[in-house]
């Protein structure tokens, strides 16, 4: 039970303790060399592989209350200033003819209003779609192919029934094979269903680009602006939802009609702050931050972006890193071609 | 030269817009300079078409990036880098590397990306257009560096440094025409215009000797090795000489006031000139080392590369103002990545080592202390990734290795450089010289900016420099 004084002591004596000659310390000093191979032909490297990616979602951060408060008042503030910048686009036009001005409210009021019907009916029809979230979490574990199986199943049912998908699912049932493990099954069902969905809605996310491009630089007050662009991307947003058949959680939703709503109302208020600075700045600096289509341009890069999140946050397997859309091919086309007209 | 207030006006005009960065790519010569510029700006250019290629660097991992393109400007002073002539070379057959670089050359590429926060959206949409940043970037001979310190010294102090040096070890041999020469004509001598241009002759052909047969790096003046557009004229014709202790100006009408003389010249119309107007405002700097060759070549090799870069380092000197400060006004260069470079040449296993290393040979936590604020990091890169992993029986011990087919042949071979150590061996610890290191073929590369070239770390090198004007 104890030991005796000196077997402790002894234990922790300094002496020599011989290290074995591993096999590593013998190939420590081993010289450099190259050795023949009766190999032909080039290689082909391999990049090692990245560390793993970061998580998607960010982590929660503590509610900053004083922020947020800021923040409301900034939207209020600049809510006011587009409503009455159009009101002052109205009265600038009615003290000139009474009729234009009129005209011009008409205008403004049909443009509002029109586009929050559009707004209020791309969100109903979003209602109705099934969460996400269900079909999401039920690929999440994807080791037992026949709940995997089941999953699959249920996901073909939701998806809305075109030509395209009709064919998708039968390529995928006529590919896939008993033997094929759960992982194997997503990855069919992704080639054969999934990809051609993400093609149509990378569509989607190009037109929307154009509409944002088109209307941005059309309309005439930064107010009309921002209620376009808040309509186009409620509208992009139901239909890569139908798309895929599916629409994101509620949580998402409110995250997403913020973002939505911030990204409008920023592009109206910058559209304001431009033509200030113009009025105060003169003729050189107005070339300089010139152009509506740098604006508009900017408006359909801004769509595009919201187009890939949306998609990232409705997409039923969610997207590997390599598989997410790039904005140069969405938006890449509507570049070049600005800036072959600009030369 | 540029009149200082263009300058003045240019620099303001990029303070407030943030929108162009200079990046010094400093190395000896054949560090891989010109195949990491070629590489960097394929990859760029692929980015926006690929973004698998450089996941590590925030801009085009986030899929922010809009797009990169080679800036058409006309208005520059130097030759453009020859970027498609060196993707040529690389990309058809027979696969080869870029030329060996005889002249300083620039480039510029426009990067056009999304920022990423709120208030860098802000500044964009007033600009009314995405945010871009201009990349300026130049290529030079690796051998002209080692003029910065020159103009430190004077003639007199020049030459007892290189006499030393080149009177101790293996240099002796290989001097030993010049040292013969200088022997015989002592300082004092009468000036005379065929002695110097003699003396100029033997010089240079030592020097050549050294860097081309023995692989050495620490040969002054730089220009003696590798001209550039400079014609060969009489004040060229200077070379050491055996400047007896404590003699600061030479004697007139002797040999070495000739020499003083023309190597004043030297540094006034030759090295101020290049630095003053190519080195100018530079803000990131990246310092490739071929820190394999230099071990695999023996301690003698070693020491020669880390006293050369310990002088180029000396001349940058970060934070403080170093002789290049000085010399242009201002020289802040906040961030400085320290690269070993040709990583493909080692298993991925030991990569870390090959960084390690680096970071020992230049001193980097005494850099630290002396640099301010300015943040250095360190990495093991390939720009050109051409070998694969593979592993031998050596010993009746596996061990990886790297193979891949040299330049030429058509065969494969396979290349085992030993075990990596992390600090500079000790004396007793060095292997026999190992100078035959392959010449590996590139790898396939789509000579169109869509594909990319595979590359290690090249990703997170650029986050580490410029990542923060991408935000
Ligand atoms: N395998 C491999 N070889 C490289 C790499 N970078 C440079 N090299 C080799 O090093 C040589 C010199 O590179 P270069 O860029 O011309 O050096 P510079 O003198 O600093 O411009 C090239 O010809 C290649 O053989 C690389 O990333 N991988
Ligand atoms: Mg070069």
């Amino acid at each position: 039970m104890s030991q005796r004084p000196d077997e402790r002591e002894d234990t922790f004596r300094p002496r020599v303790i011989e290290a074995e000659r591993g096999a590593r310390a013998s190939l420590r000093g081993e010289p450099p060399r190259v050795f023949e191979t009766e190999r032909r032909g080039r290689v082909v490297p391999v990049e090692p592989a990245p560390p793993p990616a970061l998580p998607a979602v960010p982590a929660r951060r503590r509610p900053r209350r004083l922020v947020s408060l800021g923040i409301a008042g900034l939207t209020a503030f600049f809510v006011g200033l587009l409503t009455l910048s159009a009101g002052d686009w109205v009265v600038s036009l009615a003290e000139r003819n009474p009729l234009l001005g009129t005209l011009a409210a008409l205008f403004v009021a049909a443009g509002v209003g029109g586009a929050s019907l559009i707004a209020w009916h791309e969100f109903a029809s979003l209602a109705r779609l099934k969460s996400v979230e269900a079909v999401q979490r039920r690929f999440a574990s994807h080791d037992d192919a026949r709940v995997t199986q089941a999953a699959i199943a249920d996901l073909l049912d939701l998806l809305p029934k075109t030509r395209e998908t009709t064919a998708g699912i039968e390529a995928f049932q006529a590919r896939v094979q008993l033997h094929h493990s759960a992982a194997e099954q997503v990855e069919i069902v992704k080639h054969a269903v999934i990809r051609p969905l993400d093609r149509r809605a990378e569509a989607a996310v190009r037109k929307a680009a154009v509409r944002a491009f088109g209307i941005t630089a059309l309309s005439p007050t930064a107010l009309t602006d921002a209620v376009f662009f808040l309509a186009v991307s409620l509208r992009l947003l139901r239909e890569i939802s139908e798309t895929y058949g599916l629409r994101p959680t509620a949580a998402t939703t409110v995250h997403l009609l913020r973002r939505l709503v911030r990204e409008a109302g920023t592009l109206g208020a910058i559209d304001l702050v431009t033509a200030g600075l113009m009025q105060h700045l003169g003729a050189g600096a107005a070339e300089r931050l010139s152009s509506a289509a740098g604006e508009s341009l900017y408006a359909a890069q801004r769509m595009a972006r919201l187009g890939i999140a949306i998609m990232q946050l409705v997409r039923p397997l969610p997207f590997a890193p390599e598989e997410l859309p790039s904005l140069t091919s969405l938006v890449g086309g509507l570049m070049t071609r600005r800036a072959e007209e600009g030369r | 030269m540029i009149s200082p207030l263009q300058s003045a006006t240019d620099s303001l005009v990029e303070f407030v817009t943030g929108s162009t960065v200079s990046l010094a790519v400093t190395g000896l010569s054949r560090a891989g300079k010109t195949v990491f510029l070629t590489s960097l700006i394929h990859n760029l250019l692929s980015a926006a078409h690929n973004p698998n290629r450089m996941p590590l660097l925030r801009v085009v991992g986030e899929r922010r990036l809009i797009g990169a393109r080679i800036h058409a400007g006309g208005g520059q002073l130097l030759p453009r880098f020859p970027y498609a002539e060196n993707i040529d070379a690389m990309a058809s057959e027979p696969w080869n590397w870029p030329r060996r670089t005889d002249d300083v050359s620039e480039i510029e590429i426009d990067i056009r990306f999304a920022p990423a926060s709120l208030f860098g959206q802000l500044v964009g949409d007033l600009v009314g257009e995405p945010s871009s940043l201009r990349l300026k970037l130049i290529d030079y001979p690796g051998e002209w560096l080692l003029d910065l310190p020159l103009l430190e010294q004077s003639y007199a102090e020049w030459s007892r440094g290189a006499l030393a040096l080149y009177r101790r070890g293996a240099r002796a041999a290989i001097a030993r025409d010049w040292l013969a020469f200088v022997a015989a004509h002592p300082a004092g001598e009468a000036a005379s215009e065929e002695t110097a241009r003699r003396a100029f002759e033997l010089y240079r052909d030592f020097l050549r000797r050294a860097r081309d047969t023995h692989g050495l790096s620490f040969l002054q003046p730089g220009r003696f090795l590798c001209p550039g557009k400079l014609v060969e004229a009489p004040y060229l014709w200077f070379a050491p000489l055996d400047m007896p202790e404590g003699v600061e100006t030479p004697a007139p009408g002797t040999l070495a006031e000739l020499m003083a003389q023309r190597y004043d010249i030297y540094k006034a119309e030759v090295v101020e000139k290049f630095y003053a107007d190519h080195f100018r405002r530079y803000g990131r700097q990246i310092v490739l080392v071929d820190v394999l060759r230099a071990l695999l070549a023996g301690p003698e090799a070693f020491e020669d590369t880390r006293l050369a870069l310990e002088a180029i380092l000396s001349s940058f000197r970060y934070g403080r103002r170093g002789i290049l400060a000085r010399l242009i006004g201002s020289a802040a260069i906040d961030k400085v990545m320290f690269a070993a470079t040709k990583a493909d040449h080692v298993p991925e296993l030991q990569r870390d080592h090959l960084a390690a290393l680096l970071r020992n040979m230049v001193a980097l936590p005494a850099l630290e202390v002396t640099s301010g604020n300015a943040r250095l990091d360190v990495e093991a890169i390939a720009s050109v990734i051409s070998t694969e992993e593979d592993s031998q029986e050596i010993d009746g011990q596996r061990v990886q290795l790297v193979v891949g087919r040299p330049v030429g042949s058509d065969r494969q071979v396979k290349l085992f450089v030993g075990t990596i150590p992390i600090r500079p061996p000790r004396r007793e610890a060095w292997n026999t010289p190992f100078l035959d290191v392959p010449v590996f073929e590139p790898p396939a590369i789509d000579p169109s900016p869509v594909e990319g070239i595979p590359h290690i770390r090249l990703d997170s090198a650029l986050e580490f420099l410029l990542g923060d004007r991408l935000r």
